[in-house]
């Protein structure tokens, strides 16, 4: 008798353990999906949080970013290392404009966008001087972390130090573009001149 | 010796609780959504620790220990997709199968069939069987995975027992991660689906739940001959359903986790028809709740884990009568309970002074020998047994300047078999620059006996020793360490020294315990992690053991170590939805074995919200043939199957 109870409780253990599963794989079926990403390391999470953060402390000329213009665009250019971190960014407001994000994969189709911030990703490395140099007197921020990209007249860049995310900022190359950079933005970055 | 009930021990806990103080420390940015990160200051932003690339939050050339970090992301992508596979990618570690079944872990060429020398954690919580030291290797859902810490050398000032020859910690994913879905089809119909639902219900509270089912009609493992054993093929498969759920509620977190698995083997007296299953159960409940007060971080934990196996075999009694071993009380009583309390005072930005206590009870019911056909227990192989244990376990932690940071640490165990015990670590670290650093370790860690080794008692079977000691091995690491953007590098030589190993041995014909004779192994191993130009990763590493395969008196176990391994894996993003990535994982000729090369390729195309994935599995179709370790002789026992092929698809949303 005992033997056969143990037995019958052994079996409810397996088919809890089978339930459970089934039950998990119900959740999967009825859980409406959140927001996508692909999974990715943190480092993305807090670069995707700086390029909202440059929205705010940025100033765009008056010539490029008139008061009726609804929107300001991030194009990340190349292939997109934030997955869809951007996406909780996007239709966000900022200095009254909306947040708006294009991802272009052939540098080709980039004359046919306007940016006010272009996020270069590092599959762009070997046209990111020639984008630069095109891009120089166009009010656009350009970013990226590209090894010694402030360094070679993009204005922002994002380097790792010490396992945290900073910021190297070129003003020279900022000022050429029309940009204008906020103090509290360049109280946390290391001025490139 | 220690006499405090459980109510005292709640009570002391309780008190600690309210007297604890606490400190303020860097944040993670792995702890955080993108929405929780947008409502931070520019300055808390710039404050973020983040996970680059293979690399830590904590930078690894400032850890004062030898560790290896891999994310099972990228581990995937070079084709390398089980648990046990990335684990086999660790500088120095050689994963096997015992002739029974089971899969025995060598570190540094350290290693037991039945009494792990490596300690297993989830989330930081030791995870094992009370009777035999066995590890859940296949009992954490592969999707819930974020990556595995593996500390080389011994870990026993915070973790205790088991952390001889090293640590791994399966660290699982944060519930701020995207939720999964996967399934997979593989060589001989091997099927396995799994997931991970992760939801933020708002910055306070977070659920995970995850799972894994595997079926498996295994492949023909070929067994060749041995002296007094024909050789022969059988149908060798491992399943396994797993489950896993955690809840964060403001500083508390619970943990859940559940499995079953099956594999099998050769069952005794080994020979090529008596074909046995090894099944284990296992589940591990654990919270904790954890705060700042003042200078002072606190933590209070509790965990109760129940795991055990059953043993069943063909041909048991010599008659084709089908018997084998299993717990009483369907492994009911087979359990370990650990309650303690830590704290981490920071007297100042230099000066940090750790310590905690814990408590343990381990359990096991009587081990019974038990006839399959009619249920019937036969004898008692070892009697229900049980332990107590109290830590203490303390550490200063001190930083000189800017380059040199120095730790002193020590643990005391007064256990009720074993008696009172303590263990030291210290350690050095010097920093050469933002980049670079040299460390100088030193640490013992101990292993209690199992309960088999100490109580087993079924004669001409198998007799335990209720006079074994604790084994320790004690290592000195000198290692440098280079870290550069996506770039990591570390070499270092060790050396240790084993007092009082506990082995087997079988050469009457009964399984005896013992403590060996001290001898020492000394070795090198380097290890490069590197990102270049975001589009390919490398990771490379080899792990030489001067004593591996070699033959001593002194050290018997020797002769079963490779004298080297090797690991290289690469993944190269081309296209931005296409991946392709290899792997290839060496190990020297040891015993009668010869050396062995896998190589597995991987391909991925990435479709939106759909990954599909392609791996070949054992590429260059080795046969794999590893020392009967588990028994300490040389009959080559297969590990796997030849060339196969796994494809499979992940939706993450």
């Amino acid at each position: 008798m005992k033997l056969k109870m143990r037995s019958a409780l052994l079996k409810i253990s397996h088919t809890l353990l089978r339930s459970t599963i089934l039950l998990f794989l119900s959740l999967f079926l009825i859980c409406k999906t959140t927001a996508y990403a692909e999974d990715q390391t943190s480092e993305y999470k807090v670069k995707a949080v700086y390029l909202y953060n440059f929205t705010k402390f940025v100033s765009w000329p008056d010539t490029t970013l008139p008061g009726n213009t609804q929107t300001i665009n991030i194009c990340v250019l190349g292939k997109n290392p934030f997955g869809s971190l951007l996406e909780p960014i996007t239709h966000m407001k900022t200095q009254d404009r909306t947040i708006t994000i294009e991802y272009i994969e052939d540098i080709r189709a980039l004359e046919k966008k306007s940016c006010q911030i272009l996020f270069i990703s590092a599959s762009e490395q070997g046209v990111a001087t020639e984008l630069l140099r095109k891009t120089a007197q166009m009010p656009i921020l350009t970013v990226s972390d590209l090894d010694g990209f402030a360094q070679h007249d993009g204005i922002i860049a994002f380097v790792v130090k010490e396992g945290k995310i900073r910021l190297e900022i070129n003003l020279r190359a900022a000022r050429k573009a029309g940009l204008t950079i906020s103090a509290k933005l360049l109280e946390i970055a290391t001025v490139i001149q | 010796m220690l006499q405090l009930t459980k109510n005292s021990w709640t009570i002391v806990i309780c008190l600690s609780a309210l007297t604890i103080p606490s400190l303020s420390q860097a944040k993670l940015a792995d702890e955080y959504s993108v929405e929780q990160m947008l409502g931070m200051e520019l300055k808390d932003l710039a404050d973020l620790k983040v996970t680059v690339a293979s690399t830590g939050p904590e930078s690894i050339i400032e850890t004062p220990a030898i560790v290896s970090r891999y994310d099972m992301e990228t581990l995937s992508a070079m084709g390398l997709r089980t648990l046990k596979d990335a684990l086999s990618f660790i500088p120095g570690v050689v994963l096997q199968d015992h002739l029974v079944g089971q899969t025995i872990v060598m570190m540094r060429g350290v290693y037991e069939g039945f009494n792990q020398k490596v300690l297993f954690l989830v989330d930081g919580v030791p995870y094992f069987m009370p009777s035999h030291s066995e590890i859940p290797l296949s009992g954490i859902p592969i999707e819930s995975i974020s990556h595995i810490e593996v500390i080389r050398g011994p870990g026993a000032v915070f973790y205790g027992t088991n952390a001889t020859a090293g640590v791994i910690n399966v660290v699982t994913k944060k519930d701020t991660n995207n939720s999964r879905l996967s399934a997979s089809y593989g060589s001989n119909d091997k099927l396995n689906g799994g997931g991970i639902i992760n939801h933020t219900f708002n910055e306070d509270t977070g659920l995970s739940l995850a799972f894994e089912s595997q079926s498996d009609n295994g492949y023909d493992a070929r067994y060749p001959a041995y002296p007094g054993y024909p050789g022969g093929t059988i149908n060798k498969a491992e399943e396994m359903d797993s489950v896993l759920a955690k809840l964060r509620y403001k500083k508390a977190n619970l943990l859940a986790q559940a499995f079953q698995s099956s594999a099998n083997g050769l069952g005794s007296p080994r020979q090529i028809n008596n074909v046995n299953t090894l099944d284990y159960t296992g589940y591990l409940l654990h919270a904790d709740y954890g705060d700042t007060t003042g200078n002072t971080d606190w933590k209070l934990f509790t965990d109760y884990n129940n795991f055990y196996l059953k043993y069943t075999v063909l041909d048991r009694f010599g008659s084709n009568i089908p018997g084998g071993y299993r717990f009483a009380d369907d492994g009911e009583q087979n359990f370990r309970w650990r309650s303690g309390t830590s704290a981490n005072y920071h007297w100042s930005k230099a000066l940090s002074i750790f310590a905690g206590v814990e408590y343990e009870e381990r359990h096991t019911g009587a081990y019974q020998v038990y006839n399959a056909v009619t249920d019937a227990t036969t004898a008692v192989l070892m009697p229900e047994f049980g332990l107590s244990e109290w830590s203490f376990y303390s550490q200063i932690d001190y930083t000189l300047g800017e380059k040199w940071r120095f730790l002193l640490g020590g643990r005391f165990t007064d256990n009720s078999i074993t008696g009172t015990d303590s263990v030291p670590r210290l350690g050095a670290v010097y920093k050469i620059d933002d980049e670079q650093s040299l460390k100088l370790l030193y640490s013992v860690g101990f292993n209690t006996p199992s309960f088999t080794q100490l109580k087993a008692d079924n004669l001409p079977e198998v007799q335990g020793n209720t006079g074994l000691t604790p084994e320790k091995i004690k290592t000195v690491d000198l290692a440098y360490s280079y870290s550069k953007g996506n770039n990591l590098f570390v070499a270092n030589i060790f050396y240790l020294k084993a007092q009082n190993f506990i082995v087997s041995d079988r050469s009457t014909g009964t399984i005896h315990f013992y403590n060996a004779s001290d001898f020492d192994r000394y070795g090198a191993e380097l290890d490069y992690q590197g990102v270049l130009a975001r589009q390919w990763t490398l990771f490379a590493n080899l792990a030489y053991h001067a004593q591996g395969n070699s033959t001593d008196e002194t050290d018997t176990t020797a002769i079963y170590a490779p004298k080297m391994t090797t690991a290289l894996g690469l993944s190269y993003n081309f296209l931005p939805r296409q991946s392709i990535g290899a792997s290839m994982r060496t190990i020297s000729h040891r015993a009668a074995s010869a050396s062995l090369a896998q190589l597995n390729l991987d391909y991925q195309y990435k479709l939106d919200r759909l990954t599909l994935f392609a791996t070949l599995r054992n590429v260059l179709d080795e046969e794999i043939l590893s020392p009967n370790i588990g028994e300490y002789n040389p009959r080559e026992i297969p590990g796997g199957d030849g060339i196969n092929f796994l494809v499979g698809a992940k939706y993450t949303f």
